[in-house]
């Protein structure tokens, strides 16, 4: 599923000709229409949001929109996965600022389209390993515990935690009871 | 009932101290106006803060303050910052129209003083006027540090701050924008400003915080997801974040505090941060956001 943020924005009166996203107001009502979209939502599919003609976010937007979608992607529910493309520097810079500050033990990633600043295609607060394996899946498309463990040198068992973390985070796809996790 | 005098201490938000602590006696003294005939310069932190001034005054007396003996040159500037427009002030002296400075595309190096309104779905509705405008007129206003990714950065800065009247200070607020020539440096500064409960009065409710002085409380919104209200307070810590990248310089004034932090001037350690406390008492948070060029 593609959902056209620019396009969601523009049903919205304030945001109508703007290109910038901005306010707790605003992300709460874009949050709301993203939410009546995912109704159709099959499971483990991959939400894209596509931050096409939008040059700037605030914290307060990626806040009430972005962490919300997030924590619910992460539901046992129905998984799905998030993936935001064509985001400008200071959309992947605020995004990144906002979620790596998640605190009270909950973490968040979000998975991008381009290679960010920090060196891996998701945002939020990753650590090196977790950035490689994220990295190996994105060029390898997918990778299995045992791929992980021979690419980084560690235990199968801890290549396997890793990648049921990142699972668990929405930032690999775990499709099938199999040990093969898909990038995104 | 006196006219006191403002004395030619309204070029940055240093030098407008003095003016912040004579606002007790204007208040106390019930002061008839404001004698602003030294005055040679003013910035737009302290043109908005003047206006703060004279709002408290109003709504604590219900007068309005009269500006008298105020040189041409000031009242020139701010007729054209739409100063008198907001209707706190009033003057004893008029411009004619042919002195009043023109307001063509190419003279816009700044954005008039607006008012952010404290409830949200109509402050939201002004912080998109003000971001649109800041847009269109970024090119001029930007002119010697123009890029798009540093746009986008400032429109998250004002966003930010804007939201902060009408979500903690329970009141509204003023925004001015504007770059220019003062001492042979070029400013670009945006001042945003409110009278309401303040940074402290905020954080009122959280003991944790109370122990702390004002200007270490000024200085831990600045540099730690703090939040009065919400999970995740990142506004102000951000703000500071993208002035770092933009090497600019933030001052910040609560209640009897400040803080400034200069990060185009660092040391090995760091940005150079100045922290206040004891300042002359003014309600409410003021900010100015400036780059020098």
């Amino acid at each position: 599923m593609v959902i056209e943020i620019k396009k969601l924005a523009t049903s919205v009166a304030i945001t109508r000709k703007s290109i910038d996203l901005f306010t707790r107001y605003v992300g709460k009502l874009l949050y709301q229409k993203i939410q009546e979209k995912l109704k159709h939502l099959a499971e483990h599919e991959v939400v894209v949001i596509d931050f096409d003609g939008i040059r700037s976010v605030d914290a307060s937007f990626v806040d009430e929109c972005i962490v919300p979608l997030l924590e619910l992607s992460q539901a046992n529910t129905t998984p799905f996965y998030i993936k935001l493309i064509n985001i400008t520097d200071n959309v992947e810079y605020i995004v990144h600022q906002v979620i790596g500050m998640a605190q009270e033990q909950k973490r968040y990633i979000v998975m991008t389209d381009r290679l960010c600043k920090n060196g891996c295609h998701a945002l939020g607060s990753i650590s090196e390993m977790e950035i490689d394996i994220i990295e190996y899946c994105v060029i390898n498309k997918q990778a299995t515990s045992t791929d992980i463990a021979s690419f980084l040198h560690i235990s199968e068992s801890e290549a396997y935690d890793s990648l049921m973390r990142l699972y668990e985070m929405r930032a690999v796809r775990k499709i099938h009871d199999d040990n093969v996790f898909h990038a995104i | 009932m006196a006219i006191i005098q403002i004395p030619d201490q309204c070029k940055d938000p240093f030098s407008f101290e003095s003016v912040i602590g004579l606002y007790q006696t204007i208040i106390n003294q019930k002061a008839r106006g404001l004698d602003l005939s030294h005055v040679t310069f003013i910035d737009p932190y302290s043109l908005v803060c003047l206006l703060l001034i004279g709002r408290n005054y109003l709504r604590l007396t219900g007068n309005k303050l009269t500006l008298h003996r105020i040189p041409t040159q000031i009242l020139q500037y701010a007729v054209r910052m739409d100063f008198f427009s907001h209707n706190i002030f009033d003057c004893d002296e008029t411009l004619e129209k042919q002195k009043q400075l023109k307001r063509s595309m190419a003279s816009s190096r700044l954005l008039e003083v607006i008012e952010i309104p404290g409830k949200e779905k109509e402050s939201v509705k002004v912080i998109a006027k003000v971001i649109s405008m800041f847009r269109k007129r970024a090119l001029v206003i930007l002119k010697h540090w123009f890029t798009l990714t540093m746009v986008d950065y400032l429109v998250t800065v004002i966003s930010e701050i804007c939201q902060n009247i009408f979500e903690h200070s329970l009141d509204s607020g003023f925004i001015v924008i504007q770059s220019y020539m003062y001492l042979n440096e070029r400013i670009f500064r945006i001042a945003i400003v409110d009278s309401g409960i303040g940074i402290p009065g905020s954080f009122e409710y959280m003991p944790e915080i109370k122990t702390m002085s004002n200007a270490r409380l000024l200085e831990s919104v600045l540099t730690t997801p703090l939040s009065s209200k919400r999970r995740y307070g990142y506004g102000l810590c951000q703000v500071n974040a993208i002035m770092e990248q933009l090497k600019g310089s933030i001052f910040l004034r609560s209640e009897n505090a400040y803080i400034s932090v200069l990060h185009h001037r660092r040391s090995a350690k760091g940005s150079y941060i100045f922290l206040k406390d004891d300042c002359p008492s003014f309600p409410g948070t003021q900010f100015s956001i400036t780059l020098i060029g």
